[in-house]
């Protein structure tokens, strides 16, 4: 049970996701033309209304509306912590942490691929003061090593360690996993230190079994593109989810893809529904994440309720994108439709 | 109080008469048109086709209503349609075009303005933002060097600008909620680089219109100056097209209404069948009015019309169309509203506006806030013509009738009693709250006198319809009203002590007629057909279902005899209500000093009236619909709509 305050965040964190887009929105968001008429469209909507309430929606970029759903999220967050008074608990900063990491890779993709005003381009601006890193100072920086230099003084000085003793042979895949692995364990420590323990257990249930799912997709591409070898799809995959090494083991030793599918659905049956819809595996894998933090929101934990609904709000931004995106290219709103999850 | 009887009229003639024919029926003002070939009649239409022409007038309608629009003449208060020479199209036609010649450049001259006021004001508003610039335009943009863009720069995105390192400024001139208004430049050889940053960060380019030069507070206040000359130039146009209006608006508006009239006549013809060379079109008209149509059709030569009865033809649903006296007219529109009765039904009009106006008074007395109604009813019938203002004449003067007996006068419940001594009676008739429960058992009786005429109301139509389900084995045909009366009398009885049930009277008087009702669907069948079979579909389930779906239909009944006339409690229940909301804001008077008291009673009042009025009127519908027209209503009919008449409203 929690306490009077975590049930008042409770209570305004329900009203918050009342006011969320529901599938009848979604249907009438897709049937839309243009990106003016979703952003009309959402401008008129209780939950976005006061946001774009400013907003010319015929000269707005698509770049933009999307950047200010972001925003409009994150701060979100930082007011549902700030209300609690919890901005010195790790748990309650996992967004920030998941943004850093997401920049920090986005900084690393630059350097290598030497575009660094691409990195400036998609740094969004309201991480700027919310974040322990300097951005703007580590955007100088034209190397890997030069970075992990400047980041020595911060939590990433380890994986940046680990990144450099990889040595010549240094790519953005492994950046990738060494960063991940490193925001996952922060992440699922956070939650063992800075939760009780009946809350803890229920949200690193969800989040290793977010990781579980991710891992299988991974795996799963690895083999159905590239054809990947066993250790290679090993490489990729991420520690701390709930699977186990024997069945991580047994599944990334699946000869074919098929195989891969006949695995799952034998042994980890709660991913079976990845493969239902054929192509659309990454929205497979939204839906599976999106009824597991639906069960959380039920819960009367507070930090469960606060961590379903920071999934429910990036999975809800996620969908507005892809439907911007799929009316840039022109798809029928069927199509449309099938990339969405809610 | 009735429905008036129809008759079905056939008109045939020449197809060069038809216009003729047409004028004649909207004239006559009493002509329900029906099409002349029904659709399910298609396939035996002898040849018959319905004449499906584009009509020529609804142009020439469409644009001198648009130039009427754009003149400010109100096109709907045409009085009269008669014009002489405008006969055919032509004449139309020709008279629009010489408005356009007389109006045409200046319609067209405020059109231009308006356009020109819009794009200069939204340049104005756009420099407005950038008024910190201090420099010419012409300056800027002439730089040989550097790259200027004016435009607007998202705040976010201004805190970015720190992380490049290229060669550029941003000089933000105005700030809103979301956006830096200024502008950057840098030099041309980084333009592309710049530029490309700059849509990165999604700044909005703002154009400068080519004919701004000088500096934006000199530009802005220069477009402003023109905006005010454009505004006074509409301002004269507008003044000319009034002095047009108010010159030649009346002759406007009678053409336009004869261009109206000749082009909703023309619509007419789709409801017109043709056959070598002669038009076939039927319709309704009152049996009253059977001669007076025929005269008027005296000099349409080739016409030949026949009269039959309205039920001539099965496929046609007759009109209704009701009789009603000066009391009960008002009343129509809430009759209308649950629907219009069928043509061998029963018109309740006169029934609601006895009962609605009773009820009104009863339960809104107050002779005070009845003459208030009052007069506001007048006000509304005289100075608004609002159809309603005749209802609230009515209920207000109930009111005042009720509020009398009831002893309030805006809420002073003594202030009348000098009157009932002056007329002898020494004091108020009915003190509500020492009278309460003569007054819920009064609302309860007045209840089931309302429902015991709407039963007697249903075995008539029964009747008329010979619908012998409805008039005698129904609940509400006379079974149930023998039913409903006896236990009525026999609860009076058991009330007063003087019971008098025996055996006879409940089996007489009570299980038969409830015998009745539950096998009234057979019984029915067997007076109209002699026969005996338990449903209208023969071999519909058997005997036990019969029982089953005949209990639970008894059982719903029953229940609703009960709630029906507990249901008029609410009509004592408004009578305390009123008293009590009153009493609360004398309450409120006694605790203010002298000045204050008359504007609480004014705005007690004001509040009562409008509260509860709203809330008494509401519940009398209520009390109408539910109580008393599901008991014999059904409001299936279609009303009597003559071609004339629609037409003349429209004109109107």
């Amino acid at each position: 049970m929690g306490t009077g305050s975590d049930k008042a965040t409770i209570t305004k964190i329900r009203a918050m996701h009342g006011k969320m887009l529901t599938p009848s929105d979604y249907k009438i968001l897709v049937s839309k033309k243009s990106l003016s008429e979703v952003c009309e469209c959402l401008k008129n909507h209780r939950k976005f209304a006061g946001l774009l309430s400013d907003i010319d929606v015929n000269t707005v970029r698509r770049g933009y509306l999307e950047q200010l759903i972001r925003k409009f999220n994150f701060d979100t967050f930082i007011k549902l912590r700030d209300f609690q008074h919890l901005k010195h608990e790790e748990f309650y900063n996992t967004l920030s942490l998941r943004y850093e990491t997401e920049q920090l890779l986005a900084l690393i993709s630059s350097i290598f691929s030497g575009r660094k005003e691409e990195f400036i381009a998609g740094f969004p601006p309201y991480l700027i003061g919310k974040t322990k890193l300097d951005f703007p100072g580590l955007s100088q920086s034209t190397s890997i090593a030069e970075l992990a230099k400047m980041l020595e003084g911060t939590a990433y000085k380890k994986p940046m360690e680990q990144i450099m003793q990889i040595g010549e042979g240094i790519d953005y895949l492994g950046c990738e996993i060494i960063l991940r692995t490193h925001y996952h364990k922060r992440v699922l420590k956070s939650i063992k230190t800075d939760l009780p323990e009946s809350d803890g257990e229920l949200i690193s249930k969800a989040v290793r079994r977010e990781l579980d799912i991710r891992n299988i997709v991974n795996a799963y591409r690895m083999k159905a593109y590239f054809n990947a070898s066993r250790s290679q799809i090993k490489d990729i995959l991420l520690p701390f989810g709930r699977m186990g090494k024997a069945k991580t083991d047994a599944l990334c030793e699946c000869p074919t893809a098929q195989d891969m599918q006949d695995f799952i659905r034998v042994n980890y049956p709660v991913a079976a529904a990845l493969f239902e819809k054929g192509d659309f595996i990454e929205t497979q894998m939204a839906e599976i994440n999106l009824k597991s933090s639906k069960k959380l929101l039920r819960t009367q934990s507070m930090p469960s309720v606060y961590f379903a609904f920071l999934s429910l709000c990036e999975n809800e931004a996620d969908n507005i994108i892809h439907i911007i995106e799929g009316i840039r290219y022109g798809l029928p709103s069927e199509k449309i439709e099938e990339l969405l999850a809610y | 109080m009735g429905i008036e009887k129809m008759l079905l009229v056939n008109i045939d003639g020449s197809m060069s008469e038809l216009d003729k024919a047409l004028l004649r029926c909207c004239e006559s003002g009493c002509f329900h048109i029906e099409p002349a070939v029904s659709k399910s009649a298609d396939q035996r239409s002898g040849g018959l086709s319905m004449l499906s022409e584009k009509n020529p007038y609804t142009p020439l309608m469409r644009e001198m209503s648009e130039l009427c629009r754009r003149m400010g003449i109100e096109t709907d208060k045409t009085i009269n349609y008669s014009e002489q020479g405008f006969d055919t199209l032509s004449d139309f036609a020709d008279y629009l075009q010489s408005l356009r010649d007389e109006l045409g450049a200046l319609i067209n001259e405020r059109q231009e303005c308006y356009k020109e006021i819009s794009e200069k004001g939204a340049t104005a508003k756009q420099l407005h933002h950038l008024m910190g610039m201090n420099t010419d335009f012409e300056q800027v943009f002439n730089c040989k060097h550097a790259h200027i863009r004016l435009g607007k720069l998202p705040i976010d995105s201004y805190d970015k600008l720190e992380y490049y390192t290229e060669t550029f400024f941003f000089v933000p001139f105005d700030k809103d909620k979301q956006f830096y208004w200024g502008m950057y430049f840098c030099t041309k050889k980084d333009k592309i680089i710049v530029d490309e940053i700059f849509s990165s960060l999604y700044f909005e380019r703002i154009r400068i219109p080519e004919s701004v030069h000088g500096t934006p507070e000199r530009e802005y206040d220069e477009l402003c100056d023109d905006v005010n000359r454009l505004s006074l130039r509409v301002e004269e146009i507008n003044e000319a097209l009034v002095r047009f209006s108010e010159e030649r608006g009346d002759e406007i508006r009678r053409i336009y209404a004869l261009l109206r009239f000749k082009n909703n006549t023309f619509d007419l013809r789709k409801n017109v069948a043709s056959l070598n060379g002669r038009f076939f079109m039927k319709g309704f008209i009152p049996k009253s009015r059977k001669d007076s149509f025929k005269k008027m059709f005296s000099d349409v030569n080739s016409a030949t019309l026949s009269f039959l009865p309205p039920n001539s033809e099965p496929d046609l649903k007759i009109p209704t169309k009701l009789k009603n006296g000066w009391f009960s007219r008002p009343y129509i529109s809430l009759v209308e509203m649950y629907g219009v009765p069928v043509y061998n039904g029963i018109n309740p009009t006169l029934f609601v506006a006895i009962t609605y106006t009773l009820l009104f008074g009863i339960m809104f007395g107050d002779l005070g806030q009845g003459l208030v109604v009052l007069l506001a009813g007048l006000f509304m019938t005289h100075k608004l013509k609002n159809k309603y203002g005749a209802l609230l004449t009515r209920c207000g003067f109930s009111s005042m009738a009720f509020g009398f007996v009831f002893g309030s006068l805006f809420g002073f419940e003594h202030a009348l009693d000098p009157v009932y001594k002056a007329i002898g009676i020494g004091e108020k008739p009915i003190e509500i709250f020492d009278k309460t429960t003569f007054i819920l058992i009064s609302a309860v009786a007045i209840g089931v006198g309302i429902i015991a005429i709407s039963m007697i109301m249903n075995i008539v139509t029964g009747f008329k319809q010979r619908d012998y389900e409805k008039a005698i084995f129904g609940c509400n045909g006379i079974a149930g009203f023998v039913f409903y009366g006896s236990v009525i009398t026999a609860v009076l009885g058991m009330l007063t002590g003087k019971s008098f049930t025996n055996t006879a009277y409940v089996i007489l008087l009570i299980v038969i007629p409830l015998v009745c009702i539950f096998c009234r669907v057979p019984f029915s069948i067997a007076v109209k057909y002699k026969k005996w079979q338990l449903s209208e579909d023969e071999g519909e389930g058997g005997i036990g279902n019969f029982i089953v779906e005949n209990f639970f239909e008894m059982f719903e009944f029953l229940l609703s005899y009960v709630s029906n006339t507990l249901s008029f409690l609410r009509v004592g229940g408004f009578v305390l209500c009123h008293a009590g909301m009153m009493l609360v804001v004398m309450t409120i008077m006694e605790m203010f000093a002298g000045a204050a008291q008359p504007i609480i009673a004014v705005v007690g009042n004001l509040f009562v009236m409008a509260m509860e009025g709203m809330i008494v009127a509401i519940q009398i519908i209520r009390l109408e619909f539910y109580e008393v027209f599901s008991r014999f209503y059904d409001g299936d009919g279609i009303p009597f709509e003559p071609v004339g008449e629609s037409l003349a409203t429209d004109i109107e």
